[in-house]
């Protein structure tokens, strides 16, 4: 009777996975097998394709450009571990039981809820270089910012400002939800054994938020790899930025695609970052035990 | 029991989700089909034609989809026998959309091609060869549309598009700038020679103290007016006689010294004498902020700025571009109207890209509007130029780009446009002085080279599977 009842519930819960899974499948999967496919043709997305074996790869492996926008794609991730530590300053605020915090933890939020092209659109004044606040407040101390956009060594630093206000509100609130599940017993226990504010921080809240991070890392980083609608918008001439410094893998897949008329290029691009992706994530599972709170 | 019910239930909504999923895929495409089939098979004794529905798809600025809109009206009054489906993208998604729907075998009937894509279109058999219905249109005479305008849609005498307007990138003084300074305001009919043209911008770029760059005590940081605004290197490079490729689109030619000699004059405009911002200012505020709040002495001008400049509070003109050697250049930009390879209703679609391309009605209202300079030539000479009530006084100045002093985009003689995009990228070391123009195209133009070699491959692979 029991064992009815849990096939019963395995039952629902298929059904209730079932249309995911059949999305997954129909606009994920599929789209993946294609794209590998036509990785290793010359696909032009109008005419038919034939095969060239490994040349995009090889091809791929000496494109100057392509080097150059996985360099600023990766160089785009310092963004992650600073947003990581103003996250989880901002989540321990925000857990306190200040007068309006849940007022705080909205606006705090807000960023990540707004629209992407929005969002950049308001940085670029933001960042602008006789305009915007960012300088404004930097001419307070005597310091004269930079052109942030303009400039070939100051824009991806623009961009990664612009990604950290954009994420930190979400990665709190992940943060927050981490907090709440300490228990309460383990800072009385450390009290009594007199252990100070950081010595808690260090020996309990640190730990117990691991497992946070390794979520927030993880996500971080594939989005981090998948960088497309910011640079589009903020950097000039199309995305590349001044001396293509500003391009990211999926800007100049997106250019390959459907500027250049080279769609089995760009899908041996997609594949070899999503090899990438995979190697990195594979990694980090595989030493998350020596590091992440079980 | 309650398990059989179970499954039923599962698999009923597997079946939906597949069915639906099918569906959704197909509605656009066969369900349309069918539609219009029993529309066609129906008897129709009275009526000569059968009905035929044409797909236009194009990117539009609000006036002109309103303008659009009534043009298909009065087409659809004509040729009682077509309907129109008007379908319009934001500009920014036009040409992914297009591809997409090129790409899913639903090909619009008539669309936008941009004259840097017809290589491509023609080669993988996209366009429709319209030289046979030009020939016999009692709609237009093609002789009375501009030569440039036809001629960017032409590849080996065969034509694949109309122009939706040509765009003659033009120049513009700030004419009560002039003035106050005392410069004599510039012959529309000659143009500036380089040194003439710095040292009257010079004299019209000013610090926060009033300083010119002659002044010893002029401060370059602290600009307030200047003499031009973002200069772009084409103008330069074409009233130089130099050009970024060869003819017939194989060779780049950027090492020529004549081209070195045109980045050096553009490099020399900003850093040398002050008189362009910089690449940085010109992040911080763009040169056509710039000209309206008549802060810059001289700008680039198209047709499409004649309503917003209307409202400017200074006086204004036109001008040729400057040159090193008396023949001035610059760029000449068009859409075209193109009609699908595939299309069923090949007439039609010819008929309606040709109403939209020349309809004199709307060719009138867009003139007056102050959108673009008409399409026909016979217009263009006269009710254009005469409309002498609104600025720009030498209006000639668009006609002679037009006819003469026009250039296509280096990149439509190629088969896609990734060198020349390296190009724009690249050339900032040069604006900022990094380094020099003969150490810059000394190290680009292999590169370059590359790019084109690559893309002649890729046009002998498209060929080849015509």
């Amino acid at each position: 009777m029991q064992l009815t009842e849990k096939k019963k519930e395995m039952w629902i819960a298929y059904l209730f996975i079932l249309p995911l899974l059949l999305q997954f499948a129909l606009f994920t999967v599929g789209p993946m097998i294609f794209s590998g496919i036509m990785s290793f043709t010359d696909w032009n997305i109008v005419q038919k394709a034939s095969f060239v074996g490994f040349d995009n790869y090889k091809n791929l492996f000496q494109d100057e450009k392509f080097w150059k926008s996985l360099y600023n794609t990766v160089y785009y991730m310092i963004g992650i571990p600073v947003g990581l530590i103003l996250a989880m300053l901002l989540a321990i605020g925000l857990n306190r039981p200040i007068k309006g915090s849940k007022a705080f933890r909205v606006i705090f939020y807000m960023p990540a809820v707004c629209s992407l092209a929005a969002v950049a659109i308001l940085w670029q004044w933001l960042l602008n270089k006789d305009y915007g606040l960012i300088n404004y407040a930097l001419s307070w101390f005597g310091i004269e910012g930079p052109s942030w956009l303009g400039n070939e060594t100051w824009i991806k630093a623009g961009l990664i400002i612009m990604m950290v206000w954009k994420g930190v509100g979400a990665s709190s609130i992940f943060y927050l939800a981490g907090l709440q599940n300490v228990p309460k017993s383990l800072y009385e226990a450390a009290e009594i054994d007199g252990a100070g504010k950081f010595g808690m921080f260090r020996h309990i809240t640190f730990p117990l938020l691991t497992p946070m991070t390794f979520f927030l890392v993880i996500t971080g980083l594939i989005g981090g790899f998948q960088l497309f609608v910011e640079v589009v918008i903020m950097a000039s001439n199309g995305g590349d930025g001044p001396n293509n410094s500003a391009v990211t893998l999926v800007v100049y897949m997106f250019q390959k695609a459907f500027n250049y008329y080279e769609m089995g290029y760009a899908s041996a691009m997609a594949w070899v970052l999503g090899i990438i992706m995979f190697i990195i994530t594979f990694i980090q599972f595989k030493f998350q035990d020596k590091w992440v709170h079980e | 029991m309650k398990k059989s019910l179970l499954f039923l239930v599962v698999t009923v909504f597997i079946l939906s989700m597949v069915l639906s999923a099918c569906g959704s895929g197909n509605t656009n495409g066969s369900n349309e089909g069918k539609a219009n089939e029993t529309a066609t098979n129906q008897p129709n004794a009275d009526k000569p034609k059968d009905k035929v529905t044409i797909n236009l798809v194009a990117f539009a600025q609000p006036h002109e989809q309103k303008m659009y809109t009534q043009l298909i009206k009065k087409y659809q009054e004509k040729y009682p026998h077509v309907k129109v489906n008007y379908i319009t993208t934001p500009p920014a998604d036009y040409a992914t959309k297009l591809q997409a729907m090129i790409a899913g075998g639903q090909t619009p009937d008539v669309f936008y091609a941009s004259p840097e894509n017809v290589s491509f279109m023609v080669d993988t058999d996209q366009l429709l060869d319209l030289t046979p219905y030009i020939e016999k249109s009692d709609i237009f005479n093609v002789d009375n549309v501009w030569q440039k305008g036809i001629s960017k849609y032409t590849r080996d005498g065969k034509t694949y598009a109309l122009p939706k307007d040509v765009g003659p990138f033009a120049y513009v003084y700030n004419k009560s700038l002039f003035e106050k300074a005392g410069i004599p305001t510039p012959d529309p009919k000659k143009p500036l020679t380089w040194d003439e043209y710095i040292s009257i911008a010079k004299k019209l770029t000013l610090d926060d103290k009033g300083n010119n760059p002659e002044s010893p005590d002029f401060n370059p940081k602290k600009i307030k007016q200047y003499g031009a605004g973002f200069w772009w290197h084409e103008p330069a490079v074409w009233g130089n006689g130099a050009d970024y490729i060869n003819e017939d689109g194989t060779k780049v030619t950027i090492d020529d010294p004549k081209f070195i000699e045109s980045l050096q004059f553009v490099a020399d405009l900003r850093n040398k004498h002050h008189v362009v911002p910089s690449s940085e200012d010109e992040s911080s505020m763009g040169g056509y902020t710039r000209w309206l709040n008549g802060t810059v002495a001289m700008f680039p001008m198209g047709p499409w700025d004649t309503a917003a400049f209307w409202d400017l509070k200074f006086d204004y003109d036109l001008m040729p571009w400057p040159s090193n050697n008396g023949t001035w250049g610059t760029w000449l930009g068009s859409q075209g109207f193109g009609v699908s390879a595939k299309t069923k209703n090949p007439q039609e679609a010819f008929d309606l890209a040709a109403f939209l391309s020349v309809d004199p009605d709307i060719q009138r209202e867009a003139m007056t509007m102050g959108l673009q300079v008409p399409n026909l030539i016979d217009m263009a000479k006269n009710d254009y130029l005469n409309m002498t009530d609104k600025k720009p006084v030498s209006k000639q100045v668009f006609l002679d780009v037009i006819e003469t002093n026009g250039h296509d985009w280096a990149f439509e003689k190629t088969y896609d446009r990734e060198w020349y995009d390296l190009f724009n990228s690249s050339v900032t070391q040069v604006w900022d002085g990094k380094k020099t123009p003969e150490a810059f195209v000394k190290e680009l133009q292999p590169k370059m080279q590359e790019l084109v070699d690559k893309s002649i491959e890729k046009k002998k692979k498209a060929q080849a599977q015509k």
